[in-house]
């Protein structure tokens, strides 16, 4: 894909947000990255149960994908990483469309998912569906990750309810 | 009934022809109440390598698995899933790679949902392609680093930085 496919794309992406009534923070380009693929990106964020997370929307215009990251930050013990991380992986080994990742260091959950795009198919119809469940599962994983850090709740208990929970949601 | 599996049938059959373009041999697929399967297995370096796609007509849903012959039991469960995150942050897009919480296989997986989209064959062939090119990856560092005797978060680094740098020549950038 080229520069200017990718604006155009960019441009309905936000404009899938804005018809879903999200905020759009800023855009910005970054076309000379030295180790990465060149991007192009939008920001915005959501607010739910006392929570702010901010979503960063990219285009990756080398790669013709679309990403979609929401980032959750959080202070916590060190001592529960681990808990942490079992939990991620558990939940990611029965996530296949979207997954989460900790960055430690920073105390910063990331959620992703990411669409393959071409300039002739990218649908705003699909798109904003896509939007729709992915502003829904993410916040709602999210609670689960914060009872690890709030609660010594068994892990494979609580993994379970998870399951349980999402597997009687798709029923 | 019926129906359900001759749409299975189909969208299999479509996955199959994506495959057998990237020179994939894949058996007729197995379908029975409205789902069913393909598998193709090949080697890498040493590495035995394993696809298997599922569709089920009733979520509409197509999964796609890798995994392979590596073993990681060397290994304390803490440290192999730092590394699975670690990767996950640094070079998965369109799927992920995870351990089964049960008996440590490594899988690497996404979907596709055929609720909300057609099958438009170029775009499942760019993710196939796209996502297999990222399993050989993933086996390959995860093999070198359980062959090495260095520290894996080390072994890791390196890997990470040789595969950026590498990938930004060939323009086949992972970001």
């Amino acid at each position: 894909m080229n520069v200017n496919d990718a604006r155009i794309i960019l441009a309905e992406a936000q404009s899938c947000f804005q018809d879903l009534n999200l905020t759009l923070v800023n855009e910005s380009e970054k076309l000379d990255y030295s180790c990465c693929s060149n991007y192009l990106q939008f920001r915005s964020w959501i607010s739910k149960n006392n929570k702010l997370a901010e979503i960063q929307i990219f285009i990756f215009i080398e790669n013709d994908i679309i990403q979609l990251s929401t980032c959750f930050c959080e202070d916590y013990d060190d001592s529960i990483t681990r808990r942490l991380l079992e939990f991620i992986n558990g939940i990611n080994y029965h996530l296949s469309d979207s997954y989460w990742i900790l960055y430690s260091a920073v105390g910063k959950f990331e959620y992703r998912t990411v669409q393959v795009i071409t300039e002739d198919s990218f649908d705003k119809d699909i798109f904003k569906e896509v939007i729709k469940e992915y502003l829904e599962n993410g916040p709602y994983d999210y609670e689960y990750i914060r009872r690890i850090m709030q609660s010594n709740e068994d892990l494979d208990t609580l993994l379970n309810e998870w399951l349980n929970s999402i597997s009687i949601d798709e029923m | 009934m019926c129906d359900k599996n001759i749409e299975c049938e189909n969208i299999l059959k479509s996955f199959k022809s994506c495959l057998n373009e990237m020179d994939r041999p894949v058996l007729d697929p197995f379908v029975n109440n409205g789902s069913g399967r393909i598998t193709t297995q090949f080697n890498i370096l040493e590495v035995s390598v394993f696809i298997e796609i599922t569709y089920s007509s009733y979520s509409k849903r197509a999964e796609i698995k890798i995994n392979s012959s590596l073993s990681m039991d060397d290994f304390d469960t803490f440290i192999v899933i730092q590394i699975l995150n670690t990767i996950n942050g640094e070079l998965m897009d369109i799927g992920h790679i995870c351990a089964d919480p049960y008996c440590e296989d490594i899988f690497l997986q996404t979907s596709i949902d055929f609720s909300i989209q057609s099958f438009d064959w170029a775009r499942m062939l760019f993710l196939l392609k796209r996502f297999t090119h990222q399993g050989y990856k993933c086996f390959l560092m995860l093999r070198e680093i359980a062959q090495m005797d260095q520290c894996p978060f080390e072994v890791l680094a390196e890997y990470l930085a040789r595969y950026k740098d590498f990938d930004k020549k060939q323009n086949t950038t992972l970001h």
